[in-house]
């Protein structure tokens, strides 16, 4: 080192700068190299993505290893030039439009993304307003874990997930959906008991399935005709209820309360599940309600009146024995 | 019928059997599944009510509140069972509690309504008043509809038989009767044997089977002569 500092020292000046040229390179690839290989997958991103990038952090995705380049694509360039040093470039892949999105997550969850595309839920053109991955597991940066209870997906959080669409008079009304889901669970023991923590009794998901959502009238469907029973004997539901089971037969979401007092002679009209209520002309969830009433307040209003008359009567006697 | 006339030494008061070992028992069993059921149904019928989530919470959480439900009408089915295979096959003696055929039942009725307004005598009441015959078989009605419907929500191996019409409108029926036996139990029947000034607080046949002398003498007359009668004929023993 030092025969060479005098060999500097001796020589021209010219050579002496096109030396330095090289050795200050030297000296800077060797401090970022380093610095390059040792830097996170998603910390080039930040820089200009912040908001994007934290929210990533925060997701189930990033705590099992994936980061922005697994969706977006890209690959990191460096020493393009000096200003673009460490930026991504390259083939990027935008946020998926409503119809993508299937496409751009099936790539990993290849399974969730098959009972999707056969659910009533698949988006398609005519089905603009039907949920999509991003629509149930949050925003598509910030997705949580199903365990997380910020998540949407969260065990307590799904009825309000789907309610979310469901309870939309204006939404449901142009796929001729009903909305009285959310009252008829309400009004039904498994509500009550989930309500009071009781978070094994079943909620949405527990009987029309999770990413397999189809119609009743599907046969594939958990809450068809023949998986009915099935579904309700579930492990943890109530085991000993077969498919098959005659238990189809009536209706889950029914509220007696909506039901009215009209006689119904010719039944032709009717689903055979909603038969099933009718004694002939006469829905018996409406009028045994109805009975129950007449019944309750008669007895009652009689038995006050009764106990009214004892006690003006002993008020006014003296003790009878 | 058990009704020899005991002396204990209670005061100068003298009691009558009213009620065997075996019916209080009964009624002492109904009572604790009664109140059980009650108390932990009644957060679920009235669940969006203030006391709802206290009462479960003081139940000991929504898994306990349900066990003791179940439990308490596994009970209650059970003791509804005895009675009706009890007094059907084994014990066929007594009829007191049927309604009388010459209607003299809905003649006290008839006569209690004129006393009430001053128009009449109290009547006079055999062995079972039809105050405690409409209480027996409001009861038995009671009974039977819970003791169906309750196990047909509790068991869903029935499920696979009953269609879901049929298991929704148990539900409904279940339900309904529950508030009518909780107020029928609260107005009518502790009215008669709790809260009324001649009882209050609480009458003790139901704890001892003895009625005393002089409350036989004046809701039980007819009875209470039919015994002493029998007596002076040495046709029961002292």
């Amino acid at each position: 080192m030092k025969f060479e500092l005098e060999r500097l020292k001796r020589g021209t000046n010219g050579k002496v700068v096109r030396v330095m040229i090289v050795l200050q390179l030297m000296l800077a690839l060797a401090i970022m190299l380093p610095t390059a290989a040792m830097a996170e997958g998603d910390s080039q991103c930040y820089s200009c993505h912040s908001d994007a990038v934290t929210e990533i952090r925060e997701s189930v995705h990033h705590a099992n290893g994936v980061d922005c380049m697994d969706c977006h694509g890209g690959v990191v360039l460096p020493n393009v030039s000096l200003i673009t040093r460490d930026v991504m470039s390259g083939n990027f892949v935008g946020a998926p439009t409503r119809t993508e999105t299937l496409e751009f997550c099936s790539k990993c969850h290849e399974d969730v993304g098959d009972d999707y595309e056969a659910s009533v839920h698949r988006v398609t053109s005519e089905k603009h307003d039907a949920p999509e991955c991003r629509d149930c597991h949050g925003g598509g940066h910030d997705i949580l874990s199903v365990s997380d209870p910020a998540s949407p997906t969260y065990r307590p959080n799904q009825l309000e997930m789907c309610v979310d669409c469901h309870d939309d008079h204006d939404m449901m009304e142009k796929y001729d959906v009903n909305t009285h889901v959310l009252a008829t669970y309400e009004a039904s023991y498994h509500w009550k008991a989930f309500k009071f923590g009781q978070l094994k009794a079943a909620t949405c998901l527990d009987c029309h399935g999770t990413h397999a959502v189809k119609s009743e009238d599907d046969e594939t469907s958990s809450t068809s005709d023949f998986n009915l029973g099935g579904t309700c004997g579930k492990e943890g539901c109530h085991p000993g209820v077969n498919p098959g089971a005659r238990v189809w037969m009536g209706m889950t979401h029914y509220d007696q309360h909506e039901q009215t007092p009209d006689l119904v002679f010719d039944k032709s009209g009717l689903d055979v599940k909603e038969r099933a209520y009718y004694l002939g002309p006469i829905n018996l969830a409406f009028y045994i309600e109805i009975f129950f009433i007449l019944l309750t307040c008669t007895v009652v209003i009689v038995l006050i009146i009764f106990v009214l008359l004892d006690l003006l009567t002993r008020i006014k006697m003296k003790k009878h024995f | 019928m058990s009704q020899e006339m005991k002396n204990p030494d209670v005061g100068k008061e003298k009691y009558f059997k009213r009620f065997t070992t075996n019916q209080v028992l009964q009624h002492l069993g109904i009572v604790i599944t009664f109140s059980l059921v009650v108390i932990t149904g009644m957060p679920i019928k009235y669940n969006d009510q203030w006391w709802a989530p206290i009462l479960i919470d003081i139940l000991g959480g929504y898994e306990m509140r349900t066990l003791i439900h179940h439990a308490a009408g596994v009970g209650m089915v059970l003791i509804g069972i005895y009675h009706v295979v009890f007094y059907l096959l084994i014990d066929r003696g007594p009829k007191a509690l049927v309604p009388d055929a010459d209607l003299k039942d809905l003649k006290d009725f008839w006569q209690l309504m004129k006393y009430y307004f001053g128009k009449a005598e109290f009547p006079k009441y055999a062995r079972y008043s039809w105050k405690e015959k409409f209480d027996y078989w409001g009861a038995l009605w009671g009974m039977v509809i819970m003791c169906l419907s309750g196990p047909i929500l509790l068991l869903p191996q029935l499920w696979d038989y009953l269609p879901l019409s049929f298991v929704h409108i148990m539900h409904i029926i279940h339900s309904d009767e529950s508030l009518l036996a909780t107020l029928a139990i609260v107005i009518w029947h502790w009215w008669n044997v709790h809260y009324n000034p001649d009882l209050f607080p609480m009458s003790k046949v139901w704890v001892a089977g003895m009625i005393s002398e002089r409350q036989m003498k004046a809701e039980h007359p007819l009875e209470y002569e039919e015994i002493m009668r029998q007596l002076e004929e040495g046709e029961v023993e002292k």
